[in-house]
């Protein structure tokens, strides 16, 4: 009977550890290599809370700013808080790195999330690694979807490989020098190559470096659940972003 | 010939599940160069809080480097390249939207986004006639 409460005792408290994480910030570093040739450096700080659904850059380079995404909308905010635009993302919250990584769905890049619009189609081992191919469910579908292929070792996502219905390789990302923060896996490092369809010799690398991992903090709630300058919002009369400073 | 057209149908499924392993590696001597220039630049601001494109310029780093400054455009890129199709599919109309706004209608694109809608709303339309087909049956 004893043995029981303490396993009970220790799923419980599993349970509730899992859901408190809420909160994550780290340092970032993100280096472009555009396929037009041209090269690019973002830095500054990132804060992401999955309750509020915001993730907000904190940038001091190229130049001290805001970004946030909310939504399907990024808005961004200059140093002195005044609104300079905003433009349309796909880069949902959801399907970020942060949230994957604070609900423990990173090992699978969340394609196991009871949606089924994916399905495991092999698995193989191959050393200490995992290689897992998914297919689309419907098999309608892979007119439209290719595979993607998954590489784990340790139960941790190491590569992500997204193929278009043909079999040709879309994108590919790699996930390295994990660190474990409140029992929460990130990567450091993460670096993705992505192809054009249109012409095979052109490819974009962008390599994402995180740093200062913090998870839960209680501090600075006002940056996590950052508000727009609404006011300054609803006068703008544009609200396509301003033109980069040239350099 | 029909078996002919499912053995070579068989082929190509298996060929098209197979990954070169070479997909796996990481070449990472050539990020390392593509990047060779943007690292030192990267380690100037690491070190330099407040620095600025005009401050690294006086310092001669990556003096010659094209930079591009457009900050919004970094978050604005597919996310793991997900096609049109997988947003419309997955997120019906507001997925639509997304690849619309983004894309700046991109028909071809947007095209694919709501063949995605279309097939989702049917599926849904399917799941819910074989339901209910199935309760009116055992209900019977």
């Amino acid at each position: 009977v004893l043995k029981k409460i303490f396993i009970l005792i220790f799923i419980l408290t599993n349970s509730l550890f899992a859901q408190k994480n809420y909160r994550v910030k780290a340092d970032i570093s993100i280096k472009d290599k555009l396929s037009n040739g041209k090269l690019r450096l973002t830095v500054g700080k990132v804060y992401y809370d999955k309750i509020y659904g915001k993730i907000v850059y904190q940038l001091r380079f190229p130049r001290k700013e805001t970004l946030v995404v909310q939504d399907t909308s990024i808005f961004q905010i200059d140093e002195n808080g005044k609104f300079l635009g905003s433009k349309g993302t796909p880069m949902l919250p959801e399907f970020t790195i942060f949230h994957m990584a604070l609900t423990n769905r990173l090992s699978d890049y969340g394609l196991n999330d009871g949606t089924n619009f994916y399905k495991v189609s092999k698995v193989e081992k191959e050393e200490d690694a995992i290689i897992t191919t998914w297919m689309p469910s419907d098999p309608s579908l892979n007119k439209y979807l290719g595979k993607i292929m998954m590489k784990n070792v340790k139960k941790r996502l190491e590569v992500i490989l997204f193929y278009g219905p043909k079999g040709d390789l879309l994108s590919k990302q790699f996930f390295q020098d994990y660190t474990n923060v409140k029992g929460i896996e990130f990567p450091r490092s993460v670096t993705q190559l992505s192809y054009s369809v249109k012409d095979k010799n052109k490819e974009n690398i962008q390599q994402t470096t995180y740093q200062n991992i913090v998870i839960d903090e209680a501090e600075q709630d006002e940056i996590y659940r950052y508000k727009i300058p609404i006011r300054k919002l609803a006068v703008q009369p544009n609200t396509k972003p301003t033109k980069s400073p040239k350099r | 010939m029909k078996k002919l057209v499912s053995l070579f149908a068989t082929l190509c499924l298996v060929l098209n599940l197979q990954a070169k392993t070479s997909d796996f590696n990481l070449d990472e001597k050539k990020v390392n160069a593509e990047f060779g220039q943007l690292n030192k630049l990267e380690k100037y601001v690491d070190a330099n809080e407040n620095a600025t494109i005009a401050d690294a310029k006086v310092a001669e780093i990556a003096a010659d480097v094209d930079l591009d400054t457009s900050t919004l455009d970094v978050m604005k890129e597919l996310p793991a390249n997900i096609p049109a199709f997988w947003w419309g599919f997955c997120l019906g109309w507001v997925g639509l939207i997304v690849v619309y706004v983004v894309t700046d209608n991109d028909k071809d694109q947007v095209k694919k986004a709501l063949k995605g809608c279309i097939i989702s709303g049917l599926i849904g339309v399917a799941i819910w006639v074989v339901t209910l087909v199935v309760g009116v049956g055992s209900s019977i």
